[in-house]
């Protein structure tokens, strides 16, 4: 018997954002298990189950939390690549980045991203964002059936 | 060189043409007036030759010495204009005539002569006048015959002077005609000939320049040739490449600076994020162990911060301020002041109630999007500085129309400035109030200066300290335009 544990995988490059992001989800209560990726080509090799997460258990994250420049393989290179996939396309994604640049929010929602969330420079706002966010799409939101 | 040299050429040829036609019509009419001299001459002639005839007759008739002594002066005459004729150039015909003229003047004057004689010896002896009566008769006759020829002669050559005369006319009518004919024909090449050597080329040259001036800059103009057309429109497509690049380059500029600014937007951005974030943390933590001072200290850590999270974003959208393409388009200024002070006053804490006054404003033209901005800025400043009146009056309207543009404005009774300062702020960073009385980042007015500038117009302001302060725009009257 397996608990349902609402996964939330956060792919962001820089520790320091990844710390606050993390931290702002802790104090948020979202008692979820918060997957931490430093790059694009990590994050798909995780969903795909393949080269270092082979092995891992069949379930999916029920929210994607989503930075767009990183090495190797970036944001939207992420973002087509699951929203082109039947398996794994139901899974929200939420890209979380400093730039509020109208050329990206384009290409986001043109890649069909369910939600464009800019990190505020102050942490009050960066925390009340972030806790909303958890809250809404880990908790009230009626995620997908986790199992593929 | 080439068409300069047949311009030159065609001018000479006509000059010379025409210079011709004249000389040879001024040739020719004196050819003709002589003509007509010589016939009046020979119309004198024969009235002496006749007036000769009269005088013998009468001297023979009548026997008076007197008539004879005139008989004598006029044959003189005669004799002088014979010898004139014979001077001048006959045709064959005219030589006979006038030959045959000579030769009947001797003997008429050798047979007076000889009748004279008689006369003069007959004179008074009725005896010798019998005798040479047969004599005189004879000669008498003989004379008569004589003269009559000479009077024939004149009059045929006469006859043959006029018709020299007329042909002359003729000829010199068909001449004036050739000559000018030929002029005609002449100037009428000519024109043909330079028409088709430039006519299509200049047209090329227009439209071509015509192509250029209305933004295809890749349009060449046909260039083929050596003369001066051809040089004119290598130069004119040499200009056009040249344009070419600078625009390219221009655009090559502008595409860097907006990698830049997505840059600065992207990446300065995240370290503040950083800083506010982990002295939030750190306030979070168990605090009790914190003193004041510590407290302070991380509270202006955080401030200064975000502090420069605001100037990034002012800075950003200053430089794109600068760079964007106006949209231009009619604004009706009136809805979009309506609109800001709507939207201002939403951020108004509600304790202050603030009197607005809208006036009327025209339409104007240009960009929407900055415009609005300009009018926030100059709205929000005035609704800031009016945060500590009592009883704030803000108001917006338009100053007659002059001169082809639009003067609006925007006043308050807030804070106001020292008109000694007035200079400064319009600058870059500029500030007249410290931070800690009035918020703000300096870039404000610099930004709407830079709208109103783009648009074509001025700004400036008048202030008195504590009464407040009213800034004068102006906006250019112009054509519908999208730049």
């Amino acid at each position: 018997m397996s608990v349902d544990i609402k996964k939330i995988l956060l792919v962001e490059d820089n520790p320091n954002d990844a710390e606050l992001t993390m931290e702002a989800l802790r104090s948020a209560n979202l008692a979820n298990e918060i997957i931490w990726l430093k790059d694009g080509q990590e994050a798909l090799d995780f969903l795909y189950i393949q080269e270092a997460y082979a092995g891992r258990e069949h379930i999916n994250p029920v929210l994607i939390l989503l930075d767009i420049k990183m090495p190797r393989v970036d944001g939207f290179q992420v973002l087509k690549q699951i929203k082109a996939d039947p398996k794994l396309r139901a899974i929200p994604v939420v890209i979380l980045t400093s730039s509020r640049e109208e050329s990206d929010l384009l290409k986001g929602y043109d890649h069909g991203v369910n939600a464009f969330v800019v990190k505020p420079v102050n942490f009050q706002d960066f925390m009340h964002s972030v806790s909303s966010l958890g809250a809404f799409w880990a908790v009230l939101n009626e995620a997908p059936p986790l199992k593929l | 060189m080439k068409i300069r040299t047949s311009l030159r050429i065609t001018s000479a040829i006509s000059i010379l043409l025409l210079a011709g036609a004249v000389a040879s019509s001024l040739l020719a009419l004196r050819w003709l007036h002589q003509a007509s001299a010589f016939e009046l001459f020979l119309i004198d002639l024969q009235s002496d030759v006749f007036e000769s005839t009269q005088l013998r007759t009468d001297f023979l008739l009548i026997n008076r010495q007197q008539a004879l002594l005139r008989w004598e002066e006029k044959s003189a005459e005669v004799a002088r204009e014979l010898k004139q004729v014979s001077e001048r150039t006959l045709a064959p015909s005219g030589a006979r005539l006038l030959d045959r003229m000579n030769r009947k003047f001797e003997t008429t004057q050798v047979l007076m002569e000889r009748l004279a004689e008689l006369k003069a010896a007959a004179a008074g002896n009725e005896a010798a006048r019998e005798a040479t009566g047969l004599i005189e008769q004879r000669l008498t006759n003989q004379l008569l015959v004589e003269s009559y020829l000479l009077s024939d002669s004149t009059k045929l050559l006469l006859l043959e002077a006029l018709n020299d005369t007329i042909h002359r006319r003729n000829n010199l009518l068909v001449l004036l005609v050739l000559c000018f004919t030929t002029l005609g024909i002449t100037v009428t090449s000519a024109t043909a000939y330079l028409n088709l050597l430039m006519s299509r080329r200049i047209s090329a040259l227009k439209t071509g320049a015509e192509i250029l001036s209305s933004g295809k800059l890749e349009h060449r103009i046909p260039s083929a040739g050596d003369d001066e057309l051809a040089h004119l429109a290598r130069d004119v497509n040499d200009m056009a490449e040249k344009l070419q690049q600078s625009n390219g380059l221009l655009l090559a500029t502008n595409r860097e600076l907006e990698a830049f600014s997505y840059s600065v937007s992207h990446d300065l951005r995240a370290p503040l994020r950083h800083l506010t974030g982990f002295v939030e943390l750190l306030n979070r933590m168990d605090s009790s162990g914190v003193d004041e001072k510590s407290r302070h200290y991380l509270e202006v850590i955080s401030s200064s911060a975000k502090k420069m999270g605001c100037l990034i974003d002012d800075l950003l959208s200053f430089s794109r301020m600068g760079r964007t393409e106006m949209m231009t388009r009619k604004v009706d200024l009136q809805q979009l002041a309506q609109e800001v002070i709507e939207e201002v006053s939403k951020d108004v804490p509600p304790g202050r109630a603030i009197q607005w006054h809208l006036g009327e404003l025209p339409v104007a033209t240009g960009d929407r999007a900055m415009l609005r901005q300009a009018l926030v800025n100059l709205i929000g400043n005035a609704v800031k500085f009016s945060g500590r009146s009592e009883a704030p009056v803000i108001e917006v309207g338009a100053l007659r129309l002059e001169k082809g543009c639009h003067t609006l404005f925007v006043r308050d009774n807030g804070a106001g400035f020292n008109m000694k300062y007035v200079d400064k702020l319009f600058g870059l960073f500029q500030r007249l109030h410290p931070v800690d009385e009035y918020d703000g980042t300096g870039l404000g007015l610099a930004n709407v200066r830079r709208i109103i500038t783009r648009h074509g117009g001025n700004i400036w302001a008048k202030g008195e300290l504590n009464k407040g302060a009213t800034f004068y725009f102006t906006l250019p009257i112009g054509k519908e335009v999208v730049s």
